[in-house]
């Protein structure tokens, strides 16, 4: 449950990052992939537990 | 020939633990999460491609923030509904998985509010308000589906049928499903209301 929080404060801190980012600069292409990605690592290891497929348990 | 006369065992060597049904199912469904993601990519991408970085200056980036927060607290809560249920906490899993469902309910009246702005601005006749629609319906339809999803599991398991280490694939998997829809919405967002700026 701890994990699920602090994941969740980090997918929080990013996803605001992003939003400033676009809406403070211009062209922000980069920006947005390189602060996406991470959003979707976090959720798709922490909270879909895609080390399963590599035997690993829940 | 020799097969012909072969008694027919009982096929002891097919039947599998549950433990290999389990990673079977995950398995299944990671296939089609990932053939999912493929669809997503393909009209993300149609977007680069017709429109480059082009926003439309009457985008509301609020809302869609707004509506960004919702999904990803959703997430914490079908998280946390999913490690309930593994746990054997029926009230924590009840609890947990309504409030996914109530948010998932939010996200879609943002959906409603945003569709509304967007058939003013930037209808699906312009080129952006195809891409918009095209992408913000096929999102929608996933979470509506989601929504659905996690009700049947909710009616279905109120009972704590789906409670316990060895019960809650059907949690385990719809849960999955939804994270799934808001790691495609983390990629919808800023494809549709950032890249561009403001």
């Amino acid at each position: 449950m701890l994990i699920g929080g602090a994941v969740f404060a980090a997918l929080i801190v990013l996803d605001t990052v992003e939003f400033i980012v676009a809406i403070t600069a211009g062209q922000v292409l980069l920006w947005m992939a390189l602060l996406a990605l991470p959003q979707a690592l976090l959720i798709a290891w922490f909270y879909m537990h895609v080390r399963q497929l590599r035997g690993g348990d829940h | 020939m020799a097969a012909e006369g072969r008694a027919l065992e009982p096929h002891a060597s097919l039947e599998r633990t549950p433990a290999e049904r389990l990673a079977t199912n995950r398995l299944g469904l990671w296939l089609f999460i990932a053939s999912e993601s493929f669809l997503f990519a393909a009209v993300i991408s149609a977007r680069f491609y017709l429109l480059g970085t082009e926003t439309p200056e009457d985008l509301n980036q609020a809302l869609g923030f707004a509506i960004s927060v919702v999904l990803l607290t959703s997430s914490l809560f079908a998280f946390r509904a999913e490690t309930a249920a593994a746990f054997g906490d029926r009230k924590g899993f009840v609890r947990n998985i309504s409030a996914t469902i109530g948010l998932g309910l939010l996200f879609m009246v943002g959906v409603v509010l945003e569709w509304r702005e967007g058939l003013e601005f930037f209808p699906p006749s312009t080129l952006y308000g195809s891409v918009f629609f095209t992408l913000i319906g096929l999102h929608a339809f996933h979470v509506f589906t989601g929504v659905v999803a996690l009700a049947a599991v909710l009616f279905v398991g109120r009972d704590g049928r789906f409670v316990g280490p060895d019960a809650f694939w059907p949690v385990e998997g719809v849960v999955k499903y939804w994270h799934f829809v808001d790691v495609a919405w983390v990629f919808i967002f800023p494809t549709l209301y950032l890249v561009g700026g403001s």
